[in-house]
């Protein structure tokens, strides 16, 4: 034995030095390995505890193949340690830009009556619910003190376009204001489109602003989601979609579906409903339990289980239209796939540990306050203001750096979480406290009923399960969507 | 020894405190609180853990399956333990490293691959 090595770092014919990964099960007869900046080996079932137990022959390719996907290392640090700092720190660098995602509700009116309405809307008539001015104003200040050099200023609702000349004040403000900040801002308008008009999309193609709308599928499936006070949606929806596609770049519009129950059972219609509409990507979203979505349990509630069937149902017929020369993205899985397959992190902010709440997202409220995400200020509505960070009249660190904010920031990081810290899919998961309050009483919550780890344990595997797979061209038509 | 008790509904773990810790053992029977209650109890040289069916019965096709997940899972578990303790330092090192201010040479070798160096 060499002398002032342990006997226990001895393998059969050489030594070697364990680096940090995570492991998991992905199917009967492999599992994943997963070092910590996301780079991955599938393997046969066992070969974590050959690693562990040093039976693995120095002189095979899988030895190479550990020691240059630093699973192990011939010296006890590393000599390329500063090398995987700096991959881990890239993985991490959504940190440094903090909030870059500010979302401002304007009004909290709207002229939809849908019952799977999270945000809980108001009447579309009811101008209490309206941002004031001054506060625009005091947001607008606070946005500019994030450290961030990008900034997305996104428009909710409500429906904003019920207030198109606050939104038009706000943006002018910005551009007037930037000229000392010089920021590279972009705009998002989150609408149902159904108030659109030249104006609008004259302004909106003017000044560069992506426009987000909803469309959960075909006119059945819509309809029954998405209603107006004097009737169904989906023709006004659909009209206003063409009447915008001929004025503004069709990449400067997109869609968001909310997956319902009645939505399970159509996976293939929702996604042709999409092409028929122009649209070449997809966000498959489960619903979530905040506002008139929780309220309204018959139509809204389902098991997980379900979802990810449906997900994974959806998820190979597009895979099958691209196969037959149709280009079309997924972008959940999209997303995870950028985690897994790229050394870069990504702005989504319901997969990023430390979670995204303050770092990555804020709100400003119609109600004078902020809120420390899209879902704080939902579960407020509720009458639940835990996530409430302050007033928008007050001082921005006292608002993204103060008790408050640190708080909520405690049970935000995979990497310190029961059941997650040892999961071998934590680099490519993230924290949701707010869903863990929501959905289990607190915000560390409880892994083995958690619905939200649920599924993205399912996902990621699935997904990991067709690139290894790859019998229909997975990995050639995933690395087109990244 | 991994036993059960019909009568009691009942499954009785009885694990060797000197191969798995209480890290080991709290970890891997966390994940089975969704569907049964646990109960974890340090005795001299092992550690007892009773495991109760939240609802309904654990019958001998069930208890056959648990008792077989069970060992596995303690052993994957284990491996898990090991490489978190043999990595910590290593880990310390990667994290703090990531988070230090690197003079612009170091910063400068992001993305290299170990062929290139």
């Amino acid at each position: 034995m060499k002398k002032g090595i342990p006997n226990k770092l001895k393998s059969s014919n050489g030594y070697y030095y364990l680096l940090p990964f995570r492991f998991e099960r992905i199917n009967q007869e492999k599992e994943i390995l997963i070092n910590e900046v996301g780079d991955y080996l599938i393997c046969d079932i066992g070969t974590a505890s050959k690693i562990v137990n040093r039976q693995i022959d120095v002189k095979s390719n899988f030895f190479g193949e550990l020691i240059s996907n630093y699973f192990i290392s011939k010296e006890p640090i590393p000599a390329l340690l500063n090398l995987l700092a700096n991959r881990y720190r890239t993985k991490k660098s959504f940190i440094d830009n903090f909030t870059g995602l500010h979302i401002f509700v304007l009004t909290l009116r709207c002229n939809h009556l849908c019952h799977y309405c999270q945000v809980s809307r108001k009447n579309e008539k009811n101008e209490l619910f309206d941002m004031q001015y001054e506060n625009i104003d005091l947001s607008i200040n606070l946005m500019f003190k994030t450290p961030s050099v990008a900034i997305t200023m996104e428009f909710q609702g409500g429906e904003p376009l019920l207030v198109f000349n606050k939104i038009k004040y706000s943006i002018e403000r910005v551009k007037k204001l930037n000229k000392i900040h010089n920021k590279k801002i972009n705009y998002v308008i989150c609408t149902n489109l159904t108030l659109v008009n030249d104006e609008i999309l004259t302004y909106c193609l003017d000044n560069d602003i992506l426009i987000s709308t909803s469309l959960d599928g075909p006119k059945n499936i819509h309809d029954e989601n998405r209603l107006r006070s004097n009737g169904p949606s989906y023709e006004s929806v659909v009209n206003a979609l063409n009447f915008a596609k001929k004025r503004i770049p069709l990449d400067r519009i997109s869609a968001l579906m909310t997956t319902t129950r009645m939505a399970l059972n159509h996976p293939k219609e929702i996604i042709d409903s999409y092409i028929e509409n122009g649209f070449n990507h997809i966000f498959l979203r489960a619903i979530s339990p905040y506002g008139f979505a929780a309220k309204n349990k018959n139509k809204n509630e389902y098991e997980t289980e379900k979802f990810v069937e449906f997900f994974k149902i959806a998820l190979d017929y597009i895979i099958k239209l691209n196969n037959e020369g149709v280009y079309f993205v997924e972008d959940y899985t999209a997303l995870i796939l950028k985690k897994i397959l790229t050394p870069f992190p990504i702005g989504f902010v319901d997969l990023q540990s430390p979670s995204g709440l303050i770092n990555g997202v804020v709100v400003y409220n119609y109600d004078g306050y902020v809120y420390a995400s899209d879902e704080a200020r939902m579960l407020a509505e509720s009458g639940d203001y835990s996530f409430r960070l302050g007033k928008i009249s007050d001082n921005y660190n006292d608002l993204f750096y103060g008790e408050k904010a640190k708080e909520i920031s405690e049970n935000g990081s995979l990497e310190a979480l029961p059941g997650c810290s040892e999961c071998a899919f934590q680099v490519y998961c993230g924290a949701d406290p707010i869903r863990n309050y929501v959905s289990q009483g607190d915000t560390v919550g409880y892994r083995p009923t958690s619905n939200h780890c649920f599924k993205n344990k399912s996902i990621i595997s699935h997904i990991i399960n067709l690139i290894n797979d790859g019998r229909n061209n997975e990995n050639e038509i995933f690395r087109s969507w990244i | 020894m991994i036993t059960y008790s019909k009568e009691r509904n009942l499954i009785t773990c009885l694990v060797d405190s000197s191969i798995y810790n209480m890290d080991i053992i709290f970890k891997c029977f966390y994940w089975y609180g969704k569907l049964f209650s646990i109960e974890i109890c340090k005795k001299e040289d092992f550690v007892e853990i009773l495991i109760e069916k939240k609802e309904g019965i654990i019958d001998e096709v069930m208890f056959n399956k648990l008792r077989l997940k069970i060992k596995q899972d303690l052993i994957d578990f284990k491996t898990r333990d090991i490489v978190t303790k043999e990595t910590k330092s290593v880990r310390e090192l990667i994290i703090a490293k990531a988070f230090s201010n690197l003079s612009d040479e170091e910063e400068d070798i992001i993305f290299t691959s170990p062929v290139d160096r």
